[in-house]
């Protein structure tokens, strides 16, 4: 890993186009400012961890054993928020 | 008027306006797009996710399939190596109250001008027992004439489960 030391109003540049600033210091917490391309998602880490292990958990079953399961659990009616004429 | 103050104008009358539309993403669908065709078995629509699934990045390229027999269940199969295939659920199914505050930055890369843009839909876990978990904190949203989509984190994922009992 690399480290670096920075300041707050310091920066680092990443490839070129990301952009991460030290913006201040609250505390134990760290203001980040981040300025990427828009085609460049960016999570907490934490955040992208658990959905990336849901995802893997969802993945998988084969189309057979989804059909089987699914049609024993339907939800009965759409949650839709406009009232039925 | 000079070029540059043009374009600043237009952005930011495009952030602000994709603001308030976002905000109103969820309480516009109303189920319009999870009518099965009445005609057809099954209807599939391709989707491009430029940067694939989250853990899956490498699958930009996936079928929709919504076989009529298991509605409004669809089946979500990747078309990039190795098989990979998910059960998702129209937004407007996987629970009441649902909001999803999308963030700028996820509507612009999706190009959405307008909630009716925006299609939503969720991953389901199919559990032994029979059960099915959606995940209401990382949903899939596309373009409805574009078919780009996107697994976006919302601006209040803090507030949404990671694993919602679907209630059958």
């Amino acid at each position: 890993m690399l480290v670096l030391s920075r300041k707050p109003g310091e920066s680092i540049v990443i490839d070129g186009r990301i952009t991460v600033s030290v913006l201040r210091l609250e505390g134990e917490t760290v203001r980040l400012g981040i300025e990427a391309p828009i085609e460049i998602p960016i999570f907490r880490k934490e955040v992208y961890e658990e959905i990336t292990a849901s995802n893997r958990n969802a993945a998988g079953l084969t189309r057979p054993g989804i059909e089987q399961l699914l049609k024993q659990n339907k939800p009965k009616d759409s949650h839709a928020v406009a009232p039925k004429p | 008027m000079p070029k540059n103050t043009h374009f600043t104008y237009l952005a930011c009358l495009l952030l602000s306006s994709l603001g308030i539309l976002t905000d109103m993403l969820t309480l516009e669908k109303t189920g319009r797009e999870t009518e099965a065709p009445m005609d057809l078995e099954e209807s599939t629509t391709e989707l491009v996710f430029p940067m694939g699934l989250l853990g899956f990045e490498s699958n930009k390229r996936f079928r929709l399939i919504s076989p009529s027999d298991i509605a409004p269940y669809q089946l979500l199969e990747g078309l990039d190596g190795t098989p990979l295939s998910f059960v998702v659920i129209p937004s407007t199914y996987a629970a009441t109250d649902y909001r999803v505050d999308l963030s700028d930055e996820d509507a612009a890369a999706l190009g959405l001008r307008s909630p009716d843009d925006a299609v939503m839909i969720n991953i389901a876990t199919c559990r032994k027992d029979g059960t099915v978990m959606v995940n209401l904190k990382g949903p899939i949203v596309y373009h409805r004439d574009t078919l780009i989509a996107r697994q976006v984190v919302p601006n209040n994922a803090i507030d949404l489960p990671l694993t919602h009992l679907l209630k059958s």
